[in-house]
């Protein structure tokens, strides 16, 4: 359900020794066309040596003097996302991908970058759902409180069918934009598919309410360029959490959006902009039964 | 016409016989940024010639990138204050690419007066 770095990694890796010799590294560089080398001792890895650390080094030196020891690294079951951020932090391009202190492969920048457009929506440039999953992991490890809005367009369907499927992109691609604008830096949005979008924030329920409330507003009143006037049903799970949280499982986080999903069905059938989830994450309850 | 050449080769030798210095890094080595061997190379060599009786000392310099000193030496002083000093003179004279060679002689002068 989310990518993860094991999915992409490099299996076939080439290393150095400790006391190996920088022409020996240089050759191994050259031979195998990459552009850094782990450098491993009694079979952990210890350094990262790359062909900028061998050019700004006396060619006479062993790995051990050349390498760079501050290296990052990351497990194997690591998302895509939290991979992409460390790279990003640590302006990296390369990262070795490390299980139980034992070199395991290799992630590159532009990898990950390929992967994760994967992921990314084409027609409104969002996320698609793989990512909402990935931050309510993050949240909930966190110990951050989670909810969720479900966004669902109203009578999408129509529009296709009685102005043709391009103004309906037109909708969504400027509906995308206006969520992008409006919801707040500490929320995390995506397309989840057709005409539904979900927004998940680390706020308790009034908030989030709020939020929801503000994002209906900004598409109702939004002038579209196809002249199209457009509502939306939304529904809210989570962000009534009284203690705290004693599983950390994507599945309730699948749970939340399902029950978000459900509560939008409900505002759309009801004719209400903003319906509450009623229900609980059936995960958790059977888990903690 | 003919004409005949004489060619000979020979080599000159010449040889320099001292004694190899045990151990060959005396008190102090200043290891240079890029320097041919660096502090795990020095580690080693150490190690293996003279075993237990140096410590690397790797340091924040702009172009040193580490110290072998003999232990004996930092038991006499403040590590710290030896380090101060071997940074201070050694400083002017290394560069990045060198490893320079020092002596250092620590004389302790302890004068103390008693109650007869």
């Amino acid at each position: 359900m989310i990518a993860c770095v094991a999915d992409i990694m490099k299996k076939d890796i080439q290393s150095i020794g400790f006391f190996d010799g920088l022409r020996k590294a240089e050759s191994t560089l050259i031979e195998s066309n990459i552009d850094c080398l782990p450098v491993v001792k009694h079979g952990a890895i210890v350094g990262i040596l790359s062909l900028k650390d061998i050019l700004k080094s006396h060619p006479n030196r062993i790995a051990a003097d050349a390498m760079d020891k501050n290296f990052v690294s990351i497990p194997s079951k690591t998302s895509l996302w939290r991979a992409k951020q460390i790279l990003e932090e640590n302006k990296l391009e390369k990262l070795p991908v490390l299980d139980d202190n034992e070199l395991v492969g290799f992630i590159t920048r532009t990898e990950v970058l390929i992967e994760l457009g994967k992921y990314t929506d084409l027609l409104t440039g969002l996320y698609r759902s793989d990512y909402i999953y990935h931050q309510g992991m993050e949240l909930l490890a966190s110990g951050c409180e989670v909810s969720v809005i479900f966004l669902d367009l109203n009578k999408f369907g129509v529009i296709d069918k009685e102005y043709g499927h391009t103004q309906g992109d037109i909708i969504l691609k400027e509906v995308g934009m206006l969520l992008k604008d409006h919801a707040p830096s500490d929320t995390y949005l995506c397309r989840f598919g057709g005409d539904e979008f979900v927004v998940l924030t680390p706020y308790k329920l009034d908030k989030c309410k709020l939020l929801a409330e503000n994002l209906i507003k900004a598409i109702e009143t939004h002038i579209f360029s196809n002249q199209l006037t457009i509502t939306a049903a939304v529904g809210i799970s989570g962000g009534r959490r009284l203690e705290e949280r004693r599983i950390v499982e994507v599945d309730t986080v699948i749970d939340l959006i399902n029950l978000a999903s459900l509560a939008s069905t409900k505002a759309k059938k009801d004719k209400q902009g903003v319906v509450v989830a009623e229900g609980f994450c059936n995960h958790e309850e059977s888990a903690t039964a | 016409m003919s004409s005949t050449f004489e060619s000979t080769k020979k080599a000159e030798i010449t040889m320099r016989l001292s004694e190899f210095e045990m151990p060959p890094m005396q008190d102090v080595l200043i290891v240079g940024k890029r320097a041919p061997i660096g502090p795990e190379a020095a580690r080693r060599m150490v190690d293996i010639l003279s075993p237990d009786q140096y410590e690397i000392v790797e340091i924040s310099h702009p172009i040193i990138e580490a110290l072998v000193i003999r232990k004996s030496l930092a038991s006499m002083m403040d590590k710290d204050k030896l380090i101060g000093l071997i940074l201070d003179e050694g400083g002017k004279v290394a560069n990045e690419s060198t490893i320079i060679k020092a002596q250092l002689n620590i004389v302790l002068q302890v004068s103390k007066s008693v109650d007869l």
